[in-house]
This record gives structure tokens, C-alpha cells and sequence, in this order.
């Protein structure tokens, strides 16, 4: 079995909105080996949000431990957060987030900018992940001349160009029709096979079915749902 | 550290481009900011090269007309209010001293045939002024020791009456009427020899006569006003300590009877007065420096604003506060430095036109531009500050959602 190196045990999170205090996350305890592909199925409103901004380090939990890849997530500052993100998470977001000012390929070689590597090298390594995602061809083009589709792998393309130790992908597909969305997942699909880690947030059952592993979480408690076909 | 330091420059090189992009991408925006600054500076820098222009050119002129004078006042005491025949011989005699020209005026009516003027500036001059100023004369004779020790009624003037008192006629050999008295008319006054301070500021008398016609016109029997001229070889500092000397000892060492002003001395109370006035009204035109400061500072919050989701991604990214900080910094700061260049070649044109304008000598004045140039980068930076400090503290998982 392949090393674990995400766990989290007894995750709790709260918001204070007003004079109520939410509960949004509750004891959740989740464990990921290097290499699974895992899909997080909730409805709108069930904390998966939540669950995948303390996953990528956007925020972090009220308790509970989380370990990633060997860090103690805990109430580090925004630029030691900031820097772990920058070496172990690739995001790719609903509606993909790309800058519309930049080229493809500037998109690309936005994460390498700060994490400090050199113009030629960024430049190298996003061209290769533009090439690997099957945008050769497009590199050039502002995300305005691309379809919803190509969109998204140039934001796969992102993600993955600081070569992260895991890929976070929060409901990828939603934007796109079905076709695509199929095609994202295809992608999806082969970078598993390539054995990298990849976790995804969706509502969509179909969706989550491509993984191969899913956890269901409802009213902020997670539960192993095994099977996909189970869900 | 290395590694820091050359990661940094990366970072800098990236965030400049993107600046420059984004300035670049709002395009009438960006313009419509940076014109405070422009506006603050061109007033700065126009102002400051004038004036520093205008006292060069005053201290030329001072220079060229003043060297190796002094001049000396009397306010006289009780017993003494002024200096006699006698005493102007003695400091005339000093070592220090060549000669001295006293000066006596009077304000008249001049008159010939039915035509007059009223309120015509008269100066009583020796025979040594026009030794010192040959150019004085136009035509005619210059006035001559005998002129001076008889009181003769005789007269120079120049060419307003001329015009306004002979039309067609040959002045010189003519008589016209002072306060009723016939003077001849032995000569004629050159218009352009500017000869003193005094003349330059409150204007070349219109008829020059003995200064002992003048005198005895005036009713006085001493002088009150002289300028010294020195000896060859001789400081102003050891002739005005030894016209003290003798001057103390005539007025029996009572003190504040007398002034002794030297020309630099005057040179020196008109600098620091300009000087004065160039930093009062560069401190006005700063003011526009602050309002396009604020300007900026309002352009860069909505920028912001405008950016919020922007700032989010790169946060998720793994760009950490201080990288979003400086980015924004470094928008605000070429922002203000683009306004502040512009701003310093239009106060330079400005200025340039103004000198030529005013027919002063321009000269390209280095600290002007340093301190316009720094004045921007400071006002950026500065009002930079909040609207970047706004940014890096956005939080991501907000700013992401803002899209």
C-alpha cells in the first residue's frame, strides 16, 4: 500500500455570523494515500466548500489535526500557508479563473512567478504542461479565444505546472457541458494513471463516479460511501 | 540568501511588467491619475528653474554694476545730520578710497515755452560720476569740476525731455525752466546706461545737475547719500572698515548715525529673498503634488476593488501578502514616477519658454529635477501604502468567491 499523507482526525469548523455560531465542519476524519483519486460528494450547503478550503490550506480548522505531506496544518501565518500551497496544492477552480489579460501561457507560468523560478525555465515547464493537457497549439491565445473546455485545461495545466503534490479540483466540470466535462474528466482520469493524487469537491454524482474512491458529506459530517456505485 | 535575493529579483522584474501591463490595459484612467502629479510637478520644477533664472540673471546685473562700490547713508545725530564739502574731501582722500559721487535729488517742475512737466526726478551728480560713467553722455559735455564748485545752472538731460519739452529743436545750447530757474542744457542723457542700483529700482532721473546746484535747491548745505568708489586692489571689507573708522570719528562715535552697505551685502538680502519666495511658492505647487497624491491612492483602491478576485487566485497560487503588497506598490509607485517624468520635462519646456519670455538666462536645473523626481516616488510609495497593504490582506477563500 502506498504511503498515507493526508490525514485529517477530528476537523471541526465553526462561523460566527451574527449571534449564532454554525457548525459547519463536524469531526471529520478523512485519510488519503499518495496516487488515489477520491471524489467528495455533497449537496450545496454541506460544508464541502469548506472541507476542500482547509484541504488547500485556503483556511484552516477551529480543531481537530491535519497533516499534509508531513506538515502540521495548524494556525500558520498567511505567508507559511501561502508557501505550502505554492509546493503541494494545485487548484482548479468551477468557472477556471484564468486572467484574461495573460495568455494561455502566461496563465501557466502564473504559480512558477511565486514560487521564484526563472523566466526561461517557467516558460519551458508551462509550455510542456500546456502540451501534456493537448493545448499546443493554443498557447498564444488570451482565455477569451478559448472554449470552455480549453479554459479548463489551461487551468489543469496551471494547477499542475509547480508539479503539486496533490490536485484539488472543486467541481471542474461545472461550467461545462456534458461532452466536455467528460473530456476534463478523461484528463483527470490519465493523471490519475500517471499516479498523481487527486481530490475533487462536486454535487454531481456522475461526476464523482469517475473517481475511484468516494466520500459523502451531509450537514457537515463525512462518511465513507465506498463504491461509487453505492452512492 | 543568495538564492532570496536573486528569487526577489524575479518577483520584482514580473511584478513591473505586470504594472506596466495594467497601467497599460487602462489606459485613460491611468492618465486622468497621473495628471495631478504632472500638473504638481510642472509647477514645481517651472517655478523653481524661473526664479533660480531670474536671481542668476539679477546677480549678473548686480555684479557687473556694483563691483568695487559701496554705498554709504547718513542718518546723522543731533549735532551733525550730514556730511559737509569738507568731510567728503577727507574720505575722497582715504587709501581705500578713488572717489566718491554724493547723491542729492529732488522732484521739480520743468518747464519751456508753454510746455511743462510736473514731478520730474532731478539728481544732483559730480564731475567724478562722469569720469567713473563716460557712456552717461550722449551728445553735449558731461558736467565739469567748475560746473560743480560755482553752482552753475546748467543741466543734462534725457530723451523723454527731449521729446517732451524740444520737438525739432537742438536741445543742447537751450534753456529750460527747474522750479522757475533757467538751466542751459550742456548735454544729452544715453538712455541705456543703467548705472546704479538705485536707478534700476526706482527709475533713471530724467536731468542730472550739479549735486551743489542741487543742494543749494534743496535748501540743504550736506550730503545724506554718497557712493564710494575703491581703489584698485581694494576689498570691500577693509574700505567699509576704514569708511567707518573715519565716518565714526566725524560724528563724534555716536552710534547709529551712519550705514555703510556694501554691494554683495545687497546681492546677499536680495538672494535670500528670492529664495524665500521660490520655497513659498514651490510649497504652494506641492500642495497639487499631494491632491494627484490622493488621486493615485483613490485610482489604487479601486483597482483593488476592481482586482478583488484577481488578488484571490494569485493568493491560492501561493503568492504570499508581501508579494501582493509590492505588486500593487510598484503599480502606484511607476504610476506617480510616469506622472513626475512627464512632469518634469513640461515644467523644463515651461520654463524654457518663460526664461525666453522674460529674456532670462535658462539653465536645466539638476536639483529641480531630483527633488520633483523624488516627490513623486514618495507620493506613489506613500499613497501607495494603504491600497496595497488592503490587498495583501484580502482574504482568499472571500476574494475568490467575489468572482
Amino acid at each position: 500500500m502506498s504511503e498515507l499523507f493526508l490525514e485529517m482526525t477530528n476537523i471541526n469548523k465553526f462561523y460566527t455570523m451574527g449571534e449564532e455560531q454554525a457548525h459547519i465542519l463536524k469531526n471529520v476524519c478523512l485519510k488519503v494515500r499518495e496516487g488515489e483519486y477520491l471524489s467528495i460528494l455533497g449537496p450545496s450547503g454541506s460544508g464541502k466548500s469548506t472541507l476542500m478550503n482547509i484541504i488547500g490550506c485556503l483556511d484552516t480548522a477551529t480543531n481537530g489535526s491535519y497533516l499534509l505531506h508531513g506538515h502540521e496544518i495548524e494556525d500558520q501565518s498567511e505567508a507559511e500557508l501561502a508557501r505550502i500551497r505554492s509546493k503541494e496544492i494545485g487548484f482548479v477552480f468551477q468557472n477556471s479563473q484564468l486572467l484574461p489579460r495573460l495568455t494561455a501561457l502566461k496563465n501557466v507560468e502564473l504559480p512558477l512567478i511565486y514560487a521564484g523560478i526563472r523566466p526561461k525555465e517557467r516558460r519551458e515547464r508551462a509550455r510542456e504542461m500546456l502540451v501534456r493537457v493537448g493545448l499546443e497549439d493554443r498557447m498564444e491565445h488570451r482565455p477569451n479565444q478559448l472554449s470552455g473546455g480549453q479554459q479548463q485545461r489551461v487551468a489543469v495545466a496551471r494547477a499542475l505546472v509547480g508539479n503539486p503534490s496533490i490536485l484539488l479540483a472543486d467541481e471542474p466540470t461545472g461550467a461545462l457541458d456534458q461532452k466536455t466535462g467528460h473530456q476534463i474528466m478523461e484528463l483527470f482520469q490519465e493523471l490519475s494513471d500517471e499516479g498523481k493524487t487527486i481530490i475533487m469537491i462536486t454535487h454531481d454524482m456522475h461526476i464523482a463516479a469517475f473517481a475511484k474512491r468516494i466520500v459523502h458529506i451531509i450537514d457537515g459530517v463525512l462518511t465513507e460511501g465506498g463504491a461509487a456505485a453505492d452512492a | 540568501m543568495l538564492k532570496r535575493m536573486r528569487k526577489g529579483l524575479v518577483m520584482l522584474k514580473e511584478c513591473i511588467a505586470m504594472s506596466l501591463d495594467n497601467i497599460r490595459g487602462n489606459k485613460v484612467r491611468s492618465f486622468l491619475t497621473i495628471l495631478g502629479i504632472m500638473i504638481g510637478v510642472t509647477a514645481v520644477i517651472a517655478l523653481i528653474t524661473t526664479v533660480s533664472g531670474f536671481s542668476g540673471t539679477l546677480t549678473d546685473s548686480f555684479s557687473g554694476m556694483g563691483a568695487g562700490t559701496l554705498s554709504v547713508n547718513i542718518t546723522g545725530s543731533d549735532l551733525k545730520d550730514g556730511l559737509n564739502s569738507d568731510d567728503l574731501k577727507k574720505l575722497a582722500e582715504l587709501d581705500e578710497v578713488e572717489g566718491i559721487t554724493p547723491s542729492v535729488s529732488l522732484k521739480a517742475r520743468v518747464s519751456r515755452g508753454g510746455k511743462y512737466e510736473k514731478n520730474i526726478s532731478v539728481s544732483g551728480k559730480n564731475a567724478y560720476y562722469f569720469r567713473k560713467n563716460p557712456d552717461t553722455v550722449k551728445r553735449g559735455r558731461s558736467l565739469t569740476v567748475a560746473d560743480e564748485d560755482n553752482r552753475c545752472f546748467v543741466c543734462l538731460i534725457n530723451n523723454d525731455m527731449v521729446e517732451s519739452l524740444f520737438y525739432g529743436v537742438n536741445p543742447v545750447g537751450e534753456n529750460i525752466y527747474i522750479e522757475g530757474i533757467p538751466f542751459l542744457v550742456v548735454g544729452l542723457l544715453n538712455e541705456d546706461a543703467s548705472t546704479s542700483v538705485v536707478d534700476m529700482i526706482s527709475g533713471s532721473p530724467a536731468i542730472l545737475i550739479p549735486y551743489t546746484t542741487c543742494m543749494k535747491m534743496n535748501n540743504v548745505s550736506v550730503v545724506t547719500g554718497m557712493t564710494v568708489y575703491l581703489a584698485d586692489g581694494t576689498d570691500s571689507e577693509t574700505a567699509s572698515a576704514a569708511l567707518e573708522e573715519t565716518l565714526d570719528a566725524m560724528f563724534s562715535f555716536e552710534e547709529d548715525t551712519f550705514t555703510v552697505t556694501t554691494m554683495s551685502s545687497i546681492e546677499e538680502t536680495m538672494n535670500t529673498m528670492l529664495g524665500m519666495v521660490s520655497t513659498l511658492l514651490a510649497g504652494i505647487a506641492s500642495i497639487a503634488l499631494v491632491v494627484g497624491g490622493i488621486g493615485i491612492m483613490n485610482m489604487m483602491l479601486t483597482t483593488v476593488t476592481e482586482r478583488t478576485a484577481e488578488i484571490g487566485l494569485k493568493k491560492a497560487l501561493g503568492a504570499i501578502p508581501w508579494q501582493i503588497q509590492i505588486q500593487f506598490l510598484i503599480e502606484s509607485f511607476l504610476l506617480s514616477m510616469i506622472g513626475g517624468i512627464i512632469g518634469v520635462l513640461l515644467g523644463e519646456m515651461l520654463s524654457m519658454i518663460l526664461c525666453q519670455i522674460m529674456g532670462m538666462s535658462f539653465t536645466v536645473n539638476s536639483g529641480a529635477i531630483l527633488l520633483g523626481v523624488c516627490f513623486s516616488a514618495a507620493v506613489g510609495i506613500l499613497f501607495g501604502w494603504a491600497p496595497a497593504r488592503k490587498a495583501s490582506k484580502l482574504n482568499p477563500i472571500d476574494a475568490l468567491r467575489a468572482n
